[in-house]
């Protein structure tokens, strides 16, 4: 599902770039990212970028609020009212609309 | 709010010189002290006005102080771009503590600055005698005027400015959700009042200066560094601030700031002005004594 590699998607890149890999598995998609300061200003800046430029996901000015950003689920569902697009997905259009056929 | 504080109740007096590049703006606190002086410099993009609560505490804890608005920022001089390098920045400020007449300033510079200031302490770029200073703190001081170009923190600043002022407004309350009120005020007026083709000039032509850090070997006067946590957005990784403590005199001091990311001052104000008035008391009392 759609939904499912978003999620997929801001868990890797939460885990990469924020948390050394969470070796431990930690980070789940209901972990509170601002309560537990897995989110500080600057990678909150990160992950917004990450949202435009990787996900396709324009986030209106009315929608960036600290709440939008509580857990990875609750980010998913932003990025998803907001026309967003897991890479996976945008992988395989791009594989159909190149394709010759 | 705008850079030059409009609409925000900042205390202090905005004053105007001429120097050999144009009218430059500056603002100050405590003019009429015998205290000892310091001089603030801002980084990229910036202007006086991100020392607006750093000022104030300053002149409050007994000196006279101005913050400088360099060429192209604020309400001083726009030279085209291509004169954005260090030599011509380096004099500006050399111009403005001789016009001036103010006594072995302390300098306190944030990236761009803190270079600034480097660079004239040094004695780099220029056949002139550097001017009589009292020490420096150089708060996330860059280890190549180019490097920053790349950085994650220059990449938000360049985004936000390109973005209408209703999402900064958004982005800074979220990004900056735990500064203070009037440190956020001073981001927001400065990504909206920033001119790109500056910025990006003085990147660029900031590039020719090489590797910064080589510099503080030859200060003779004491310097404080202090870098943000490169994992928040600090601009020297781990390598450069080995050199920067290989480099640094003796008499020097230098400090992390876990907490902050490249926004020390703004970003973890209490630690940032802890660490520079208890540097400052020990400098000017050996500069007195």
């Amino acid at each position: 599902m759609p939904e499912d590699h978003l999620i997929s998607d801001l868990l890797m890149f939460i885990r990469t770039q924020f948390l050394d890999g969470d070796a431990t598995g930690e980070l789940t998609d209901e972990t509170p990212l601002l309560a537990w300061g897995v989110l500080d200003s600057f990678k909150t800046a990160r992950l917004l970028s990450f949202i435009q430029d990787e996900l396709d996901s324009q986030i209106p000015p009315e929608q960036l609020y600290a709440g939008n950003f509580r857990d990875v689920r609750s980010i998913a569902a932003m990025v998803r009212a907001n026309g967003g697009r897991a890479r996976a997905t945008k992988g395989d259009s791009i594989a159909l609309d190149s394709d010759p056929r | 709010m705008n850079q030059n504080g409009d609409g925000m109740d900042i205390p202090g007096k905005s004053g105007y010189v001429d120097l050999a590049a144009g009218r430059f703006h500056y603002r100050s606190w405590a003019l009429d002290t015998d205290a000892p002086s310091a001089i603030l410099l801002h980084g990229n993009g910036n202007s006086w006005i991100t020392w607006s609560r750093v000022g104030p505490a300053l002149a409050a804890a007994g000196m006279e102080v101005f913050a400088l608005d360099l060429r192209g920022n604020g309400s001083s001089v726009k030279p085209p771009a291509g004169s954005y390098g260090l030599p011509e920045v380096v004099g500006d400020l050399h111009d403005f503590i001789d016009t001036l007449h103010i006594s072995a300033p302390s300098l306190i510079g944030h990236c761009w600055g803190a270079a600034i200031a480097l660079a004239l302490a040094a004695g780099a770029f220029s056949d002139r005698i550097p001017p009589v200073l009292g020490s420096l703190v150089l708060e996330e001081l860059p280890a190549d005027m180019s490097a920053p170009a790349d950085q994650p923190v220059v990449q938000d600043f360049l985004r936000m400015m390109r973005s209408p002022r209703s999402y900064v407004e958004k982005w800074v309350d979220l990004i900056c959700r735990n500064w203070h009120p009037t440190d956020r005020e001073s981001l927001l007026a400065d990504a909206c009042g920033a001119d790109m083709d500056i910025y990006l000039s003085t990147v660029n032509d900031g590039a020719s200066a090489g590797p910064l850090l080589p510099l503080l070997a030859r200060l003779k006067v004491p310097a404080l560094v202090l870098r943000g946590n490169p994992q928040r957005g600090g601009v020297l990784n781990d390598k450069d601030w080995q050199l920067v403590q290989q480099y640094l005199p003796e008499d020097s001091i230098a400090y992390e700031l876990a907490g902050s990311g490249h926004e020390v001052h703004r970003g973890d104000y209490p630690t940032f002005m802890r660490q520079v008035e208890n540097f400052l008391h020990t400098t000017v009392q050996r500069g007195s004594a």
